[in-house]
C-alpha cells in the first residue's frame, strides 16, 4: 500500500508541475514582482512605526501565527473509485495513511516555517526575543503544523467526533500562541508538545479508515486546488458551478442590453460561479492592495497592472460557449458575436477601473491619486477591450 | 424543395466520411434518415445544420447555399440534436427568450405558440429551473419546445425519442404532424423502426456513407416484408459483403 501511494504521489506531482508552469508565466511574474515589492516596501515601512509591547501587535500575532498552520492540508489523493478497489486491503491502509501525512508535512512545514519567518521581525519589534526563544517558536510552529496534520487524520478515522476535533484543530493552536506572545515561548512550547503526543497517541488507538469521509475531504481538497489554478489557466476539473444571483437580475439586465450574444454572455458571465467569482476576487484583492499603497507612483503601477490582469481574465467568457451547438447555428454572423463581447467586457472593465481608482482614495482620501488612477485606468480599459481582448478571441 | 442535397462529400477531417449522398425533403414531408450506428447518419445531419462544410457537392435549403447567405440558411432551420444541449447559466424561460432574439421572431406570437408547447410538455410551472434541475427527459423537451416554437421551415430531428415518456412521444408524434400540414419540411433520424414506418412519408436508408436506398415504404419493400426487414437485410448484406 506503500507503493500505491509512492505512485500517486508521482502522479499528483507531475500534474501540479503542469500547473504551476503556467501559473508561472511571463505576464504573472512580472505582477508577482510588483506586488511583492509593494508588500515588502509597506511591510518594511510600517515596521519603524511599531511601538514595543502593544497588545494588538501581539493579538495580530496570536491570530497570524494561530490560523496560518490551517495552510496546507492533509492530501490523502484517496480516489472514489478505492472503497471498492482496495476493499480487502482496508486494514493495510494504514501504512498508506501515514506516507500520505509525511508528504502532506514537507509542504506544509515549508509554509509554516515561511510564515513564520516572515512575522519574526514584526514580533522583535514587540517582545525582546532571546536567539534561545526565537528557536522555540519555531519549533513550535513545526509541531502545530504537525499536530494540524495529526487531527485531520483524526477526522478521517471511523467514528470520529468531528465537532470535538475541529474545536481542537482552531483551538489549541491560538492557545498555543496565544501563550507564546503573553507568557513566555516556553510555555507555549510546552503546551504544544503535550497537546502533539496526546493526538499522536489517540491517532494510534482509533486508525481505521472513514472512507466516505476520506473522499470527501480529499475531493474538496482538490477543488480548491483546482480553483486556485484557475485563477492563471483553465482548469477542465473546475466545472463551472451556477447560481442564480436574484440580485444581480439588475446588473444582468444592464450587460444584456443588445443582442442575443449580449443576452448570453451577460448570464454566462455573471452566474457563472468561475467566472464571477475570479473577477470579483481578483478585483476585491486589487481594491484592498491600492487602498493600502501610499507611494504614488506604485499605486498608479499597481492600478495598471491589475486592471491588465483582470481584463485578461474575461478572454475565456469569448469562448464560454462554443461547445453549444446552438451557439452555430443561431442565424447571427459572426460580427454581431464580436460586437457583443466587446460591448459587455467594455461595460465590466470599465466598472472594475472606476472601483479600482476608488480604492486608491486611500484611508486619507487622496482625490488627486484617485482622479489620475481614474483617468488612467478608463483609458487603458478602453485600450484593453478595444484592441487588445478582441486579438485573444479566435 | 426545401432541403436539396447533391452528391455531398463530407466528413470530420480530410477523410470523408459520406459518398456522395443526394436526397431531398419536400415541403409538408417527413423524411426518415436510416441506418447503423457509424452509417453517416449524424454526419449527414452536422452538413445540412451547417457545422461542417461539404468537401464537395451542395446542400440548400430553401434554395439557399450555405456559403452565400449564412444568416438567411441558418434562419430556416431548427433543431433538435441527440442528447440535449442545455446552458447551464439560463432559466428555462431564459432559453426561450434567447431562442426568440437569436432568431428575431415576433415576441408575442412566438411567447404564444411556446406557451401551449410548456403546457403540452407539462413545463409551465418550471420556466425558472435551471437545466440541472431537469431530468434527461425534460431537457430534451425543452429541446423540442424551443425548436418548434420558430417558424423554420426545415426542422432536422436527430434521434428524438430516447428518454422521452410514452406519452411525450405521442406528442411530439402530433407535433411533427401539424408542422407537417403547416408545409414545414422534416428530416428525421432514428433507430425507432416501428414508429418511423408508420409516420414518414419517405425513407434514405444509409449505409457505409452512401445512400443504399430511398423512396417510400412501398418503394422499398418487396412481397409484404415490413421496414425492420427491409432494414436488417440490408444490414446483412453490408457484414457479408
Amino acid at each position: 500500500m506503500g507503493n500505491l501511494f509512492a505512485n500517486r504521489r508521482r502522479r499528483h506531482f507531475i500534474l501540479l508541475m503542469k500547473y504551476w508552469r503556467l501559473v508561472f508565466n511571463d505576464h504573472f511574474i512580472i505582477a508577482l514582482f510588483f506586488l511583492f515589492g509593494a508588500l515588502a516596501y509597506t511591510y518594511a515601512q510600517m515596521l519603524s512605526y511599531v511601538p514595543p509591547n502593544q497588545w494588538w501587535v501581539k493579538l495580530f500575532l496570536t491570530l497570524w501565527l494561530g490560523l496560518v498552520v490551517h495552510v496546507g492540508r492533509l492530501a490523502t489523493l484517496v480516489e472514489p473509485a478505492d472503497p471498492v478497489f482496495l476493499l480487502p486491503q482496508t486494514s493495510s491502509m494504514i501504512n498508506y495513511f501515514r506516507r500520505a501525512r509525511y508528504y502532506s508535512m514537507v509542504g506544509g512545514e515549508a509554509i509554516t516555517i515561511m510564515a513564520t519567518v516572515v512575522s519574526l521581525p514584526l514580533a522583535l519589534a514587540t517582545v525582546k526575543l532571546t536567539n534561545f526563544e526565537v528557536g522555540e517558536v519555531l519549533v513550535m510552529m513545526v509541531l502545530l503544523k504537525y499536530s494540524h496534520l495529526l487531527l485531520a487524520q483524526r477526522h478521517l478515522s471511523l467514528g470520529a467526533n468531528s465537532t470535538m476535533l475541529n474545536v481542537a484543530g482552531l483551538g489549541e493552536p491560538l492557545v498555543a500562541t496565544a501563550l507564546t506572545w503573553w507568557l513566555s515561548p516556553t510555555w507555549g512550547l510546552v503546551v504544544t508538545v503535550i497537546m502533539c503526543a496526546g493526538h499522536l497517541a489517540r491517532l494510534r488507538a482509533n486508525e481505521t479508515v472513514d472512507w466516505v469521509r476520506a473522499i470527501r475531504f480529499e475531493q474538496e481538497r482538490m477543488e480548491s486546488v483546482y480553483r486556485f489554478f484557475n485563477l492563471f489557466t483553465d482548469v477542465p476539473q473546475v466545472q463551472g458551478r451556477v447560481k442564480k444571483r436574484t440580485w444581480a437580475a439588475g446588473l444582468i439586465t444592464w450587460l444584456a442590453k443588445g443582442d442575443a450574444w449580449a443576452y448570453l454572455y451577460a448570464r454566462g458571465l455573471v452566474r457563472n460561479v468561475e467566472l464571477s467569482g475570479l473577477i470579483t476576487r481578483l478585483t476585491i484583492l486589487m481594491m484592498v492592495v491600492l487602498f493600502f499603497v501610499p507611494l504614488a507612483f506604485l499605486n498608479t503601477a499597481l492600478l495598471i497592472v491589475g486592471l491588465y490582469l483582470i481584463a485578461t481574465q474575461l478572454t475565456p467568457l469569448a469562448d464560454h460557449f462554443e461547445a453549444k451547438v446552438f451557439t452555430h447555428l443561431y442565424p447571427l454572423s459572426q460580427t454581431v458575436r464580436q460586437r457583443a463581447f466587446k460591448r459587455v467586457t467594455t461595460k465590466v472593465v470599465m466598472v472594475v477601473a472606476v472601483l479600482l481608482a476608488l480604492a486608491s482614495l486611500g484611508g486619507h482620501l487622496n482625490w488627486e491619486q484617485a482622479g489620475l488612477n481614474l483617468i488612467i485606468g478608463i483609458g487603458e480599459g478602453l485600450i484593453l477591450t478595444r484592441y487588445y481582448l478582441p486579438t485573444r478571441i479566435h | 424543395m426545401i432541403l436539396e442535397i447533391n452528391d455531398l462529400v463530407g466528413g470530420y477531417s480530410r477523410v470523408p466520411v459520406l459518398k456522395k449522398v443526394s436526397f431531398n425533403v419536400e415541403e409538408g414531408q417527413l423524411v426518415g434518415l436510416i441506418g447503423l450506428n457509424g452509417a453517416g447518419k449524424s454526419t449527414t445531419i452536422n452538413h445540412v445544420i451547417g457545422l461542417l462544410q461539404p468537401f464537395s457537392g451542395a446542400i440548400k435549403v430553401g434554395g439557399k447555399l450555405l456559403k452565400e447567405d449564412a444568416p438567411a440558411y441558418k434562419a430556416q432551420i431548427a433543431y433538435i440534436p441527440e442528447t440535449p444541449i442545455l446552458y447551464d447559466e439560463l432559466t428555462l424561460k431564459e432559453h426561450l427568450e434567447l431562442t426568440i432574439q437569436a432568431y428575431q421572431m415576433d415576441e408575442q406570437a412566438a411567447w404564444k405558440r411556446a406557451e401551449r408547447l410548456l403546457k403540452l410538455f407539462r413545463l409551465d410551472n418550471k420556466l425558472d429551473w435551471f437545466p440541472v434541475d431537469f431530468s434527461k427527459g425534460m431537457r430534451q423537451k425543452v429541446m423540442i419546445v424551443a425548436a418548434f416554437m420558430t417558424e423554420a421551415r426545415l426542422l432536422v430531428i436527430d434521434e428524438p425519442f430516447y428518454g422521452l415518456d410514452p406519452l411525450a412521444v405521442h406528442d411530439l408524434l402530433d407535433l411533427i404532424q401539424e408542422k407537417k400540414k403547416q408545409g414545414v419540411g422534416i428530416l428525421m433520424s432514428t433507430h425507432v423502426l416501428e414508429t418511423a414506418q408508420r409516420y414518414c412519408d419517405r425513407f434514405v436508408i444509409l449505409a457505409d456513407g452512401r445512400v443504399k436506398s430511398q423512396g417510400s415504404l412501398a418503394d422499398l419493400t418487396k412481397n409484404g416484408q415490413n421496414l425492420d426487414e427491409v432494414y436488417l437485410n440490408l444490414a446483412r448484406d453490408e457484414q457479408h459483403g
